[in-house]
């Protein structure tokens, strides 16, 4: 289908989500072809409500500050990092190539 | 809706605010607030959503569902957005000396690329400057 100029003004939250999808570095004119293409086959449907985190979580009774928590994660690598690098993979077994069995037609 | 306040999540921030925690600075609780309103928008780095599903391997944090179900809870509400980890934020992190942590590192560069501030309270990240920083 043939393209046409057409000059745009967005709200700047909506660059930001653009931005956010990672349309920022690329095209914006095929972004905005992408959602109208979308939305006019009824595939953006009824966004989902919001469901909200706040008091979901708990953090570790002995570490409410999370002060603790950049040791953690070292450790986890620390651990990571600690294994002995081994690759092992089994070794294709060798053997010499046998002759190909010739079929035998019974004659007769 | 024009003009919208955004900023970047640091983990801790991130989890002070699910936790309905006191830590969390002012300002960076009046930014959720806002998030919760719709009010606002906050974008939430991979290295964010990495170091999250680590701390709760490591059993500082419990999430109270898989990590992926608490992403999807969270990015349920549109006033939150992941965003994606790509190269360019790879070499800006490289190329950043104040810190020698990665995921610091990785969370900078992608409010750097965003052109954000950064939700954070990380006093090696507030006194280099790289990023202006709420809490």
């Amino acid at each position: 289908m043939p393209k046409k100029a057409v000059s745009l003004t967005l709200d700047e939250a909506n660059l930001l989500w653009l931005r956010g999808r990672g349309y920022g570095q690329g095209n914006l004119s095929a972004a905005v072809d992408d959602l109208i293409t979308a939305a006019r086959a009824g595939r953006l449907g009824v966004p989902p409500a919001a469901r909200s985190v706040v008091g979901t979580i708990d953090l570790a009774a002995d570490d409410p500050r999370l002060e603790r928590a950049d040791e953690a994660i070292r450790d986890l690598f620390a651990a990571s990092l600690a294994r002995p690098r081994r690759v092992s993979e089994a070794r294709a077994p060798y053997e010499p190539a046998r002759p190909l069995k010739r079929s035998r037609r019974r004659r007769g | 809706m024009a003009d919208l306040p955004a900023a970047v999540a640091d983990t801790h921030a991130l989890l002070f605010h699910a936790s309905a925690s006191r830590a969390l600075g002012r300002r960076a609780a009046a930014h959720f607030d806002a998030c919760e309103h719709q009010q606002a928008l906050v974008y939430v780095p991979m290295a964010v959503i990495w170091e999250v599903g680590l701390l709760a391997r490591a059993s500082r944090i419990n999430l109270r569902r898989p990590t992926q179900a608490f992403f999807e809870d969270l990015f349920s509400n549109p006033a939150y957005h992941p965003f994606d980890l790509a190269s360019g934020q790879v070499y800006l992190a490289d190329d950043l000396r104040f810190t020698r942590d990665p995921f610091d590192a990785l969370v900078v560069a992608a409010a750097r690329t965003l052109a954000l501030p950064l939700l954070t309270h990380d006093a090696d990240i507030g006194a280099s400057g790289a990023v202006p920083v709420i809490w």
